[in-house]
C-alpha cells in the first residue's frame, strides 16, 4: 500500500515567527482509506541536531483517534497555538536547534508515517564568529 | 575512495537503523528469558525440599530477575504504543489539548533557559548581585592529597621493606628495584599537593558582582572584580565566553565537548601584585551582542555564557575560574527577537 499524503501549511507562508506569535496550522490527510486510519498526531516541537545527541521538547501536542471522533480524519484540520519565548531557532556551531510542526498518522498493522515542516522561531543569525 | 572507520568519532547518518517492531520483538524476547529464569528459579526453591543457608539471597536474587524481566517487557511494549511526542508530552504534563483551545501555560516563562535563582541569590557589596563560582577548591585538593597520601605511605613501607631487608643480608630485589619508581611518583605528587595548598593558601577568593541579571543581548550591565590574595600576577584577565557544551553516547561512554562561538576580553592586567589588605579591583562594562543566543539547557545539549577568570603567576600554576550568566532572548517590546 502507498504512503499516505500529509500535506500542512501554516498561516504565515514565510514560515518565520517571533516568540508569542499565534501559529495556526492546517493539515489534511490523502491518498489513503479512513477505515485504516488508527490515529493522527500533531505536535509543535523543537529538536537539536548537531554533535550531541538529540534533545526534544514538545510545546503542543494534540492526538485524534478513530474511535474518539465519529469524523473523518482526514479531512482539513485546523490547530493552533501561541508560541513559547524559547528556544529561539538556532543555527550554532555544534548546536542546532529546529523548530518543526510534525504530523504523525498511525495506520492499522501497526504502521505509521510522518510528515515535518519546519519554521523559524527569532531572528538569530548564524553563530556568532569567535573572536580571540 | 572509501572512508576509513572513525574509531573515536561519533557516528553518522540515521538515528533508527531498522525496524521498531524487530527491536520491540528483540527487547521483549530478552527480558523474557530473564523472566523465565527467574519464575523457574523461584518454583525450584519454592518446592525444593533442600533448604540452604543462603535461602533469603537465593529468593533476593530471583526476585530481582521478575522484577527486572516484567518490568522489561513492560517497558518496552508501552514504549513501542506511544510516540516520542506523546512520551514527551505526557512527561511535561501537556495531555492531548482540545481543538482551538490554548496550550497550557508552561511552569516556565523561558522554558529551556536555566533559572537564575542561584545568580540572584547573593546580593553584593558594590553591586546588586554576586555571582556564584562553578569551580570548587576543596575536590582538587582532596584528590591530591588522597593521592600523595597513598603514595607516600606505599614508598615509606617499600622503603622500610628493603632496609629491614638489607639489614638482615637478605635483600628482595622486587623491593628493590619498585623502590626508584615509587619514589618519583611520591615526589611528583608531593610538588603536586604543595603547590595545590599553596594556591589555596595564597591565592585568596575572587569577587564578581553585577549591576543586573539576567542579561539580554543588545544590553550592557557593569560588573566590579575584586581579587585578593598574596601573590604576584603576570597577567590577570577576564573574559566573556559563550561556549556550546554537546554531550553524546558512544558505545557505553558518555562523551562531552565544548567549543567557544564567542569571546570577549573584558579586562587585562599586567605584573599586579596582591598583597593582603590591598585586593586587586576593578569596575568594568560588560555587553552582550545584539544578535547573540540566549542561554539553553536541554539534556544533552547546553548553551552557557560565563565570566573567565583567568591569572598568571611566576611562582604559582594558571588558575582559572568560571561564573557563569544567564542570558535570555529579547523579547518584542525590547525589539525583535
Amino acid at each position: 500500500m502507498n504512503e499516505p499524503l500529509i500535506s500542512i501549511a501554516m498561516d504565515d507562508p514565510h514560515r518565520h515567527y517571533q516568540p508569542g506569535d499565534r501559529l495556526v496550522c492546517d493539515y489534511q490527510l490523502d491518498a489513503v482509506s479512513a477505515a485504516s486510519i488508527v490515529a493522527v498526531e500533531s505536535s509543535i516541537l523543537w529538536l537539536t541536531s548537531g554533535k550531541g545527541d538529540e534533545d526534544l521538547g514538545v510545546h503542543f501536542f494534540l492526538r485524534r483517534q478513530a474511535s474518539e471522533a465519529e469524523i473523518d480524519l482526514r479531512a482539513l484540520f485546523r490547530f493552533e497555538s501561541a508560541l513559547p519565548n524559547s528556544p529561539l531557532s538556532y543555527d550554532g556551531s555544534s548546536i542546532k536547534i529546529h523548530w518543526l510542526i510534525r504530523i504523525k498518522v498511525f495506520l492499522e498493522g501497526e504502521r505509521e508515517f510522518c510528515q515535518d515542516l519546519s519554521f523559524q522561531l527569532g531572528s538569530l543569525p548564524s553563530a556568532l564568529e569567535a573572536t580571540a | 575512495m572509501a572512508r576509513l572507520f572513525g574509531l573515536l568519532q561519533k557516528k553518522r547518518g540515521q538515528r533508527t537503523t531498522g525496524s521498531r517492531l524487530a527491536g520491540v520483538v528483540g527487547e521483549v524476547m530478552i527480558f523474557g528469558i530473564v523472566l523465565l529464569l527467574g519464575l523457574i528459579s523461584l518454583g525450584w526453591l519454592l518446592f525444593n525440599p533442600e533448604q540452604t543457608s543462603d535461602l533469603g539471597m537465593m529468593y533476593v536474587l530471583n526476585i530481582s530477575l521478575i522484577l527486572i524481566g516484567g518490568g522489561g517487557i513492560m517497558m518496552a511494549v508501552v514504549q513501542y504504543g506511544i510516540s516520542a511526542e506523546r512520551r514527551k508530552a505526557i512527561t511535561l504534563g501537556r495531555p492531548a489539548l482540545d481543538v482551538m483551545q490554548d496550550n497550557l501555560p508552561s511552569a516556565h516563562r523561558f522554558p529551556t533557559i536555566p533559572p537564575d535563582a542561584d545568580t540572584t541569590d547573593s546580593p553584593g557589596v558594590r553591586l546588586r548581585y554576586r555571582l556564584p563560582q562553578t569551580e570548587s577548591h576543596f575536590w582538587p585538593i582532596l584528590a591530591a592529597t588522597l593521592f600523595f597520601g597513598s603514595w607516600a605511605i606505599v614508598t615509606v613501607t617499600l622503603a622500610a621493606a628493603v632496609g629491614v631487608g638489607f639489614w638482615q643480608s637478605t635483600p628482595n630485589w622486587l623491593f628493590v628495584c619498585l623502590l626508584p619508581g615509587c619514589l618519583i611518583v611520591s615526589s611528583w605528587s608531593g610538588k603536586y599537593f604543595l603547590q595545590q595548598l599553596s594556591g589555596l593558601t595564597r591565592i585568596g577568593p575572587t569577587v564578581l558582582e553585577i549591576s543586573q541579571h539576567p542579561l539580554v543581548p543588545g544590553t550592557e550591565c557593569d560588573v566590579f572584580l575584586s581579587q585578593s590574595g598574596l601573590l604576584q600576577f603576570k597577567s590577570f584577565k577576564v573574559t566573556l565566553v559563550c561556549e556550546e557544551q554537546t554531550s553524546y553516547h558512544q558505545g557505553t561512554d558518555l562523551r562531552v565537548e565544548a567549543v567557544a562561538v564567542f569571546r570577549d576580553r573584558l579586562i587585562m592586567h599586567k605584573d599586579q601584585t596582591v598583597r593582603p589588605g590591598t585586593a586587586l579591583e576593578d569596575e568594568f562594562t560588560l555587553s552582550i551582542p545584539e544578535t547573540a543566543m540566549h542561554s539553553f539547557r536541554g539534556q544533552y545539549n547546553r548553551i552557557q555564557w560565563k565570566l573567565v577568570v583567568e591569572g598568571r603567576s611566576l611562582s604559582m600554576p594558571t588558575f582559572t575560574h568560571s561564573f557563569p550568566i544567564i542570558v535570555h532572548p529579547r523579547m518584542k517590546q525590547e525589539g525583535t527577537a
